[in-house]
């Protein structure tokens, strides 16, 4: 992955402006200055947590825990969140316990 | 090499304005008295934005908005009081290769202004981006969308910067030729033409080339019977039915097998003097024949 990094502006939920390092993906994009809004991110974080539970709820464990690491980029200007690997070798890391 | 080139960037600088919506920054240009060009992704759904123009605070209005993939373009006016005395970018479409280019606007790390330059290095044309293009070597920062492009050979804007290359280094950009712009708005380049002809700050620095091309360009009065004899002097028979087949369709339409040259040169002729299109024709001889376009450049105007 490239490892270049670029800080963007960001708003979050109570409308606060936040700057924040991401890694741009690609490189073609319009260049108009945009501030981008955080939700693209809680909006990932939503969807792979709902995927993991679908998938734990029908295996049915007695405990489980998930770990994943997110990071941010930017592609085609859009805030994005890339999937990618904790302090592990995994960059989604599943401990299920059925005693 | 370039004779007045720093006055000329110095009234380019004059010519743009920082534009500033809820959620998006950039650069827009006066392409004619009080009426600014821009990307559409710039102002995106805005119907007022902010204007600056010299630091001073102005309300803008969207006049029209063409946000599709094929065009990316938007106009700007002022609600209530607008800029006095601004200039007015002077436009030609003529790019090319290497061409050196210069563009100037207000990005994220330089909002105040930022100088950037360019070598033209080819035309991009498809389905989703129609014709952009392309520069290389100059580095695009986030805030110059609606830049305007100055040709530095032709002292004439020839595009709209839309798209950076990589906004890290200087990969290059992509730009909008001016001539998609024009063949949405026509009525604006004739705006445009018409403050220049009051307003002598840019022309002023055009060499005495640019001047006649621009005539050339502007004129509806030509002598036909002169453009006949350099058309005819100039092409071979097989040259004029290649530049008809790929520049004047209608016309290569009309000829038939055993044509003789003269008669295809006369179809010709009525169809440019019919449509306006003399300058397009005499472009083309400029280019495929220089020195009998040199001969003949002089007596190609009637006299008004």
């Amino acid at each position: 992955m490239d490892s270049r990094t670029e800080i963007i502006t960001v708003t979050v939920a109570d409308g606060k402006q936040i700057k924040v390092e991401v890694t741009p993906i690609g490189s073609e994009e319009d260049v108009s200055n945009s501030i981008q809004s955080f939700e693209q991110v809680t909006g990932a974080i939503e969807g792979i947590a709902k995927s993991v539970l679908g998938t734990i709820e029908r295996i049915k464990p007695k405990k489980a825990v998930v770990e994943f690491g997110l990071e941010l980029a930017t592609e085609s200007g859009q805030l994005t969140a890339l999937l990618v690997k904790g302090s592990g070798k995994a960059n989604l890391k599943i401990s299920l316990e059925w005693s | 090499m370039y004779e007045n080139i720093d006055q000329l960037i110095e009234i380019l600088k004059e010519c743009t304005v920082r534009l500033k919506t809820t959620n998006e920054s950039g650069t827009g240009f006066f392409i004619a008295p009080g009426t600014i060009l821009t990307c559409a992704h710039v102002v995106k759904e805005a119907e007022t934005l902010n204007v600056f123009w010299k630091d001073i605070l102005y309300k803008g209005k969207v006049q029209s908005h063409l946000k599709s993939p094929l065009l990316d373009l938007a106009t700007i006016g002022f609600v209530d009081s607008s800029p006095q005395n601004h200039p007015c970018v002077y436009t030609d479409k003529e790019t090319t290769l290497s061409d050196d280019l210069y563009s100037y606007g207000y990005t994220d790390e330089y909002p105040n202004g930022d100088s950037v330059t360019f070598q033209f290095e080819g035309s991009y044309r498809d389905e989703f981006y129609q014709n952009l293009l392309k520069l290389k070597a100059g580095h695009v920062r986030p805030g110059l969308s609606g830049a305007p492009l100055l040709n530095l050979k032709t002292k004439a804007v020839c595009g709209i910067i839309k798209r950076t290359r990589d906004r890290s280094s200087d990969l290059g950009a992509r730009a909008i030729p001016i001539e998609t712009f024009f063949s949405q708005w026509s009525d604006i380049l004739t705006k445009q033409k018409d403050f220049h002809r009051n307003d002598s700050r840019w022309t002023s620095l055009l060499t005495r080339e640019n001047q006649l091309q621009d005539e050339l360009n502007s004129s509806n009065n030509f002598n036909s019977s002169i453009i006949r004899k350099m058309v005819s002097e100039s092409l071979t028979d097989r040259e004029l039915n290649d530049l008809c087949f790929d520049e004047f369709p209608r016309v290569y339409d009309q000829f038939s097998e055993g044509m003789a040259k003269a008669a295809k040169i006369q179809i010709l002729i009525e169809f440019c003097s019919r449509q306006r299109d003399f300058p397009k024709l005499i472009n083309f001889i400029k280019v495929a024949n220089p020195n009998n376009f040199a001969r003949y450049r002089n007596s190609l105007k009637n006299l008004d």
